[in-house]
């Protein structure tokens, strides 16, 4: 080093004191100074010696400490935009590492609940001492400040040593020989420890205790800072939280509750100036089945929606969107609820449905009176009718037709909007149902010479479907084909046998769809350019309701068409079999049972030798036997969330969070009512049924094997 | 073999159509147009068969159902609901009391005589 350089390094030194903010440092900048000064005392008394040439010795301290000085510049300037404690942690750990050799060290923070340790070793050999210096830190604070640490929900990080950091060859890194400790303290509190830690004897010098000592007192300052924001950051959290319409209410891991706002309070019921002690709360909770789905929404869900009505002046509808709170591993470590009072949207919801249902009422009212005269008219009940007239009347009578065909159209869009459209499902022979379907629409398609016809593989298996419904759809699609298929034209009912679902189309001869209409036609009242060929008006909305149902039923729906060769729409239907059903059936509610350890039960019912009844009972009159046997069943359960399977002579009854004593009373139950039925109805010599009880966990484990034991049950094999 | 029905329905133009239909097809008509009348004339005309309305004034389809079922006399009697509205759960609650059939408004006529010709048959 020159000796023009020292000002310059003065200089220097001097900017950086002015860009760091803590005091501390001064007094590094003072010990720079005097090793400076000293070095100059000593080159102006030692004769001989260049004052622009001081010791080797000397100047390797300067450069040291001006090191020193950077790395707490750099620190002090970085903490200053930190927000997060561990970041900080992780600063200062960087730094100390920097300026003072050392083999590990491990810092503690805390507050009244939580602590957090995190450790770092500065060489991968000395990670072994981790879980040392773990316990030695939680020891000091718990001795500085009296507190036990452990009792604190504790969490712990390490910090890996950089790859490339290697030990000084004289370092054994066997023990730990040397420790020491500093607090981090804020408005003389104490908030946290520092441990840093050497395996040489007397491994730290004054100096190193002194910086190490600096930058603990910029993190202490730092921390003071952190804190000072996120309480303002949280105050500013709480007033929005106090004063937000809809209720919220917050729990930790342990179902504490952390947060709950005065309109969560209202809306359960308590009065504003009325102070709800957490276990009145907790018990507000229970009663309304809350503390059950805040517990599923943590482990199973996720995300749960819950209506919940309460009698009370708070509100009587209350809709409780509920989120699990998740930390960064993506573990639930509590819970968010919103509760907001619907009364009056279900209210409404409630008038809309009662006025669409009031107005097609009142609207089919007329058209029936209507309906009937002109029936009364065309039949030639008063008298004889010209060729003239007789068209007229039928041009009236399709207009009827088409109002009350709009009509229930209008009332299916909007309950099913309203989700109000529940499926009434069974297990059906497909191909049965569309030669229904197709033998009624025949007329129609006969009438304009179109060639109707169907194309069934062979050996399909039945479908789990609302018969009504899909019915409905096959007619809509139907009938939409004969509209826009034009004479001598050939319409195509199909069924293919696909890996998971049953594939069905409707394709026809006629103009079909323009590209840019396809992606439309499954929207409401949208009729555009399709060159119908006669007969009756569409409402609009066939195509939209189809498309529902084919939803409704986890089915797809698709229209291709080549324009002026056809169109043809294509929907699939899941392949279901009764065993799949309950094998779905047990997986869901098995995952729900396990984590609310709750027991779940599967009652198995069966006609004995029902290939012999089927022999003894007509078809037709079985089919309705047990129709109604299903139907005295549902209403000997009246609970909603059990969940009844039939396919022919097979049922399956699962009952959720139903315990042995319970299926037992239930198999009682049902076995009389179906007893009572068939005696009443001369059947109790032909048909005889089996049943049988099973509980998870008292019979059955695992799921598989729950369902193992139902199929066994069901074949009465046990 | 037609007999006589009793038609009870509060749209009196309704009833004229209906009554039409019925006589042409040789049955012997009665009607009322409200459930209070037509319990009355259930007593006084001992009809065949019932076609019974729902919503109407003074006393509705399923107090005239309850009523009629709980009448050793008339119990027997046949009922064919004849009805505009069609709600959820509905026909349940009506087959429960022993309802024989559902016939929904607008109808077929065709419909509508096949199944009075079928109850009464069974009747």
């Amino acid at each position: 080093m020159k000796k023009e350089s020292n000002p310059k390094a003065k200089k220097i030194v001097k900017s950086k004191k002015r860009m760091i903010p803590v005091a501390q440092v001064e007094n590094l900048l003072k010990r720079a100074m005097h090793d400076l000064e000293k070095a100059r005392e000593v080159s102006s008394d030692a004769e001989g010696v260049s004052l622009s040439q001081p010791s080797e010795e000397l100047e390797a301290k300067i450069k040291e400490r001006t090191f020193e000085l950077s790395v707490l510049y750099e620190f002090s300037n970085t903490i200053a935009y930190t927000l997060d404690y561990h970041q900080l942690i992780k600063l200062v750990m960087e730094s100390l590492f920097k300026i003072v050799e050392h083999d590990i060290c491990a810092a503690l923070l805390f507050n009244e609940n939580i602590a957090s340790v995190t450790i770092k070793p500065s060489y991968a050999e000395s990670a072994k001492f981790t879980e040392e210096v773990r316990n030695a830190v939680i020891d000091s604070a718990a001795m500085l400040t009296g507190d036990d640490i452990r009792r604190k929900h504790l969490s712990s990080f390490l910090i890996p040593s950089s790859s490339i950091a290697q030990p000084k060859e004289d370092n054994q890194l066997d023990k730990i020989r040397s420790t020491f400790n500093l607090p981090f303290i804020v408005q003389a509190k104490t908030v946290g420890l520092i441990n840093v830690c050497s395996c040489r004897e007397n491994a730290f010098s004054e100096e190193d205790i002194k910086l190490i000592s600096t930058i603990v007192n910029q993190a202490s300052t730092a921390i003071e800072r952190m804190r000072a924001v996120i309480t303002a950051e949280k105050s500013k959290m709480e007033s929005m939280v106090e004063g937000m319409a809809e209720g919220v209410i917050m729990l930790d891991e342990d179902d504490e509750i952390v947060v709950i706002n005065p309109r969560a309070k209202d809306i359960l019921g308590f009065g504003l100036k009325e102070a709800a002690t957490s276990g009145m709360l907790k018990e507000k909770f229970h009663a309304l089945g809350l503390d059950k789905a805040f517990e599923e929404c943590k482990t199973v869900k996720h995300l749960i929606t819950k209506e919940i009505n309460i009698a009370n002046d708070g509100a009587a509808v209350v809709r409780c969107d509920i989120t699990a709170v998740k930390n960064s591993a993506g573990e639930a470590i509590g819970i968010v609820a919103i509760l907001r009072d619907i009364t009056k949207e279900k209210e409404v919801d409630k008038m809309k449905s009662e006025f669409i249902s009031t107005v097609s009422h009142e609207l089919r009212t007329p058209l029936t009176t209507m309906r009937e005269f002109i029936s009364i008219i065309a039949d030639e009940i008063p008298g004889k009718l010209s060729k003239e007239q007789r068209d007229y009347i039928e041009i009236i009578r399709g207009n009827i037709d088409r109002l009350s065909r709009l009509i229930n159209d209008l009332l299916d869009i909007s309950k099913i909007e309203a989700g109000k459209i529940e499926l009434k499902r069974s297990f059906i022979t497909l191909s049965n149902l569309i030669k229904d379907v197709v033998a009624t629409l025949k007329p129609k398609a006969d009438a304009k010479h179109i060639e109707l016809k169907t194309s069934f593989q062979a050996f399909l298996p039945r479908v789990y479907i609302d018969a009504d419904r899909i019915v409905q759809v096959f007619t809509n699609l139907i009938e939409n084909a004969i509209k826009f298929t034009p004479q001598n034209g050939k319409i195509t009912v199909k069924m293919i046998n696909k890996e998971n679902v049953i594939e069905c189309s409707v394709s026809d001869t006629g103009a079909g769809i323009a590209p840019e209409n396809l992606g439309k036609v499954f929207s409401r009242f949208q009729q555009f350019g399709r060159v119908a060929g006669g007969g009756a008006k569409g409402t609009g909305l066939g195509l939209a309701i189809t498309r529902e149902l084919v939803h409704m039923h986890q089915g797809k729906i698709r229209v291709e068409s080549e324009p002026g060769k056809g169109a043809a729409f294509i929907f699939t239907l899941p392949k279901d079999t009764i065993e799949s059903l309950v094998k779905k059936i047990i997986h869901d509610r098995m995952e729900e049972a396990k984590k609310l350890h709750a027991k779940l039960s599967i009652l198995t019912l069966s006609i004995i030798d029902f290939n012999n009844v089927k022999n003894q009972i007509e078809g037709q009159k079985l089919k309705f036997i047990l129709l109604d046997i299903e139907r005295v069943i549902r209403y000997a359960l009246r609970k909603p969330t059990d969940t009844v399977l039939r396919d022919e002579g097979e049922i399956f009854v699962i009952l959720e969070e139903c315990n042995k004593d319970g299926v037992l009373i239930v198999k009682k139950k049902l076995e009389q009512s179906i007893t009572d039925y068939l005696k009443r109805e001369d059947l109790a010599e032909i048909i005889k049924l089996q049943a049988g009880a099973l509980t998870y966990p008292d019979e059955a484990q695992s799921e598989e094997e729950l369902f193992a034991k139902a199929i066994k049950s069901q074949r009465g094999e046990e | 073999m037609p007999g006589k029905i009793l038609l009870i329905d509060d749209e009196p133009e309704l009833v004229a159509a209906v009554e039409i239909r019925l006589k042409a097809n040789g049955y012997n008509v009665d009607f009322a147009y409200d459930g209070q009348a037509g319990m009355d004339k259930i007593k006084e005309s001992k009809p065949d068969l019932i076609l019974l309305d729902i919503v109407m004034p003074k006393l509705d389809g399923y107090e005239v159902c309850k009523k009629l079922k709980a009448d050793p006399e008339a119990k027997d009697i046949p009922v064919i609901i004849f009805s505009a509205s069609q709600r959820k759960g509905f026909e349940e609650k009506y087959r429960a009391l022993g309802v024989e059939n559902f016939i929904f408004k607008p109808f077929e006529s065709r419909e509508l005589l096949e199944m009075i010709k079928k109850v009464i048959a069974k009747g």
